[in-house]
């Protein structure tokens, strides 16, 4: 490790430390930015005053007492309205929720950041159900008139505009990689297992995973390593020690090896977005890191695989509210959950091996080529308008929804961690993000690898919507 | 056939544009099929899904 840990929450925690500000003080500040910018982005569903200031002073007697507070200690966080924060309905951005109870309780990874010292200012929008990549009513903090993705979009608003100094994210076929991208945030998706999911609303059991969005990858890993390890309430999460919050980004890449994949290079991708990937890919080689374009037949079959398994889990997930008030759920997810109502087993068994089709594929080329990991342009276009359907790539066009997640399901299907780093800016000025997908269990190096590059390129990453404190 | 089918599943087909629901499930349906194509008999589903490689 260098001579003080990289990222915006390891600076911040050292000021608090320092007595340079109080945590009271940043929780003030950062509940402040939250009231007067949520008119403009929506990012928050509530927002915590009682419960941000008891968590910040509590940091501060806990400081002047001489304890340690933690390792996210005073550092304003948001929590994705999926997950159960105590004392608040869970509402998941659906009608059909309005009138939840409150959370009897923390969900275990709110827990973990309360344990950690995080301060919680606030829930933040979700697209319905966690099911969708718009977010509405959200906005993107770099053009109100587009959308913030999903469906962590409150989470990436929040983050981007400097609300919050990370967010809690959930990722079923892109939610946080995909509003990371679009809102020009650092968001990492964890191995399959490393983070608990109780207490938070399901969409898809086999390919849901929560995770942060945070200014950097150095913030993700930090908060990633607060919230991950065995939890007894989640039979699927790994026995393994949580992953390093402290990479080592003072080195270089030498030795790393990068696999660029071949198809997300084609015609069905923005120009802008093209050229900062390849622009990415260059600085990454110039850093030390070797470059070996790849091609993996078997993820001609991701979205189908996907959708079946979502549309199916989901189903059983919300079959409930699909038989009392299906008129309460949008009527696209409510068709997605209908038809998993309907399909035949046999469907949901091929859909799972054709999973383990491409996970296997995916391995053997990790294998064959030696890839320390794989990268490919986070999402093949930047934010869309709000009520956009499309995008037309100068020939062939596709649907928003394809546009966003065929790049980051892969890792979904797989459980793969991968990480979306900012890498540019198309001609309108909207962030462009750039996916590094590991081996499992490998966060720690992507993070590393991420945030080399991103102390590399020194983006100016403040949008137009922001605080000013 | 739609209407019976969602009378399975416990749902009312009333509350249902089966005309959308039909042209849904047959887009799905061409996609399991492409998917099912590419796969061997041997080919198994992991039941209890564990990310680890080795």
């Amino acid at each position: 490790m260098g001579m003080s840990p990289p990222g915006v929450i390891a600076e911040l925690g050292r000021r608090i430390r320092c007595g340079e500000i109080s945590a009271g003080e940043l929780a003030d500040r950062s509940l402040a930015a939250a009231e007067a910018l949520n008119p403009q982005l929506q990012a928050f569903v509530v927002i915590d005053h009682q419960g941000a200031r008891s968590a910040a002073d509590r940091v501060d007697r806990q400081l002047a007492q001489g304890m340690d507070p933690g390792p996210l200690a005073g550092i304003p966080v948001g929590v994705k309205d999926i997950i159960d924060m105590a004392g608040f309905p869970t509402r998941c951005g659906s009608p059909a929720y309005a009138d939840a109870p409150a959370a009897r309780r923390d969900a275990p990874v709110v827990e973990r950041l309360k344990a950690a010292g995080a301060v919680i200012v606030g829930k933040t929008v979700t697209h319905e159900l966690a099911c969708g990549v718009t977010s509405p009513p959200a906005s993107n903090p770099w053009d109100t008139n587009r959308i913030p993705g999903g469906s962590s979009g409150g989470s990436g608003a929040a983050v981007a505009a400097g609300i919050t100094a990370a967010a809690l994210g959930s990722d079923t076929g892109g939610s946080i990689r995909i509003p990371a991208s679009l809102c020009g945030t650092a968001g990492l998706k964890g191995t399959y297992g490393r983070v608990p999911k109780s207490g938070v609303a399901a969409l898809s059991w086999s390919l849901d995973h929560i995770g942060p969005l945070a200014p950097t990858p150095a913030d993700c890993i930090l908060v990633q390593s607060v919230i991950s390890g065995f939890h007894p309430s989640d039979a699927t999460t790994l026995r393994a020690c949580p992953p390093d919050g402290y990479p080592d980004a003072d080195g270089g890449l030498e030795g790393v090896r990068l696999g660029v994949v071949d198809r997300y290079r084609g015609p069905l991708i923005q120009r802008p977005v093209a050229e900062a990937f390849e622009a990415a890919v260059k600085v990454l080689a110039d850093l030390g890191a070797e470059v070996a374009p790849v091609e993996i037949g078997e993820l001609d079959m991701v979205m189908e695989v996907e959708f079946s398994l979502v549309s199916t889990e989901g189903a059983a997930y919300h079959r409930q509210l699909m038989v009392e008030a299906p008129h309460l759920i949008d009527p696209s997810i409510r068709t997605l959950f209908a038809a998993g109502l309907m399909t035949p087993t046999e469907h949901y068994l091929t859909a799972l091996r054709g999973r383990e089709r491409i996970r296997t594929a995916v391995r053997e080329c990790f294998d064959a080529n030696r890839l320390t990991a794989m990268l490919t342009p986070t999402l093949a276009a930047t934010a869309a308008l709000k009520g956009q359907e499309s995008f037309d790539y100068g020939g062939p066009g596709e649907d928003v929804m394809s546009a966003y997640v065929k790049t980051t399901a892969p890792a979904n299907l797989t459980g793969q961690p991968a990480l979306s780093v900012p890498c540019g800016f198309d001609t309108s000025g909207l962030p462009i993000g750039l996916q590094i997908m590991g081996r499992p269990l490998a966060e720690t190096e992507i993070s590393r690898i991420g945030q080399i590059y991103h102390d590399a390129v020194e983006l100016d990453l403040i949008p137009p919507v922001t605080c000013t404190g | 056939m739609v209407a019976a089918k969602l009378s399975a599943a416990d749902l009312d087909p009333e509350d249902w544009d089966l005309a959308e629901l039909a042209e849904f499930l047959a887009g799905q349906r061409a996609g399991i099929d492409s998917v099912r194509e590419q796969l061997v008999q041997t080919d198994e589903p992991a039941l209890r899904f564990d990310p680890r490689w080795e």
